[in-house]
């Protein structure tokens, strides 16, 4: 058996006619099952003063909000939920992959007479269409926020027709705009999937004890990734909601 | 694109997913934690106000005791010097007193000693008399009358009482 790297996802079966379900998106369910139980469990027995489980929530949930309140400054209340739920989302899903079993434990498929192996589990970042999905969403929220805090002269800063300069500065800023969905989406997707092919490699050499120092580093990365997707978001809709002074 | 596996369902279903999360979240994490902390963060500010009206009401308590310690010190030896001066007053009064009725009582002595000794002076005379008129009398009895005696007898008694005198 050699080492099984596919850059996409794998369907694993289908629902309908029209939802394929990937590896990738079983894994996101998952963690999204997790996620939500963890929440539910949180929530349901919140008291004055906090267990284990609580204080680990809050204090993740009160160390965002100041990270992200010395970007945003009062701001920060209104974009909170969508940054956190970024980095929440985002930091699960890259560590996931992490997890024994997680693109090991999977299927045999034979296609035209080969013997395929497809991976149960995916770290859902580790799917392009989960990071593109994600830097979409936030491109349309930073524009929406852009626009709903500064009216129609947020569109200024791309279509400026008083002043040939204005002109290609706009278009600059229009591509360098567009640009962040595929700096987004390829930044995330690469890091997570760079380190899953490393581990695999790693783990296909020497199983023992080598892949260690690298686990301990992918969990590294997985959080950073995650703080760069949240604080670069955080950034930008600090940036789209501020009035440009010329 | 196609080698990349981007799907446009996959892509719909997982920013579906985001939304889904960010939706689910914000109801069950994000809000109650923040209404926990806030709560908790106006429990301690509270406690903290708290303590330092305790405090502030805790030195006031002190000084006032302090003052009233103070004051109470100053009664108490003021009516300690009081009562120094007025038992002095009483001790003098009782003194005097004492010494005017010792005095009193010693003159009351003497005078009583002076009569009784006038008294004995006199029944003392009255004896000698009697005394010197049986010697006499059986002295002289044959030689001088009886009334002759008495006068002699007199007029020696008279001398030897003045010469005691």
């Amino acid at each position: 058996m050699g080492i099984h790297i596919s850059l996409s996802a794998e369907t694993i079966t289908q629902i309908g006619t029209f939802l394929p379900v990937t590896n990738s998106l079983l894994t996101t369910w998952l963690v999204m099952v997790v996620l939500t139980s963890l929440a539910l469990i949180v929530r349901s027995k919140i008291i004055a003063i906090p267990g284990v489980l609580q204080s680990i929530f809050e204090i993740a949930v009160e160390g965002l909000f100041t990270l992200f309140e010395s970007v945003l400054g009062e701001k920060t209340r209104r974009f909170y939920p969508f940054l956190a739920t970024l980095f929440f989302f985002i930091i699960l899903m890259n560590w996931v992959g992490l997890l024994p079993g997680v693109g090991t434990i999977g299927l045999e498929k034979i296609t035209h007479g080969e013997v395929e192996f497809i991976p149960l589990f995916r770290a859902g970042t580790a799917d392009l269409n989960t990071t593109l999905a994600l830097a979409l969403i936030t491109f349309v929220y930073i524009e929406y926020a852009g626009i709903s805090a500064l009216g129609l002269s947020y569109l200024k800063k791309f279509f400026n027709f008083s002043n040939p300069i204005y002109f290609f500065v706009g278009i600059l800023e229009l591509i360098s705009e567009l640009s962040r969905i595929v700096s987004y989406s390829f930044r995330l997707f690469g890091n997570v999937f760079a380190g899953e092919v490393l581990l695999t490699v790693i783990a296909f050499f020497v199983p023992l004890l080598a892949p260690l120092p690298f686990l301990g580093l992918e969990l590294f990365v997985g959080f950073i990734q995650a703080m760069v997707f949240a604080m670069l978001t955080a950034v930008f809709l600090s940036l789209a909601t501020v009035k440009e002074s010329h | 694109m196609e080698n990349l596996g981007i799907q446009p369902v996959q892509l719909l279903t997982q920013a579906i997913n985001f939304l889904i999360m960010l939706f689910v979240l914000q109801k069950l994490l994000y809000k109650p934690i923040m209404k926990a902390l806030e709560e908790r963060r106006k429990k301690i500010e509270e406690g903290l106000n708290y303590t330092e009206k305790v405090k502030l009401e805790l030195e006031k308590v002190e000084k006032k005791k302090g003052e009233l310690l103070d004051e109470a010190k100053k009664e108490v030896r003021s009516i300690i010097e009081e009562g120094k001066i007025s038992g002095k007053k009483v001790a003098d009064e009782i003194i005097a007193k004492a010494s005017g009725e010792a005095k009193e009582i010693v003159e009351k002595g003497k005078r009583d000693v002076e009569i009784e000794r006038k008294e004995m002076e006199t029944h003392l005379q009255k004896q000698m008399v009697e005394i010197a008129v049986e010697v006499a009398g059986r002295a002289l009895s044959d030689v001088l009358s009886s009334t002759d005696q008495k006068m002699i007898i007199d007029k020696k008694l008279k001398k030897v009482i003045h010469g005691m005198k």
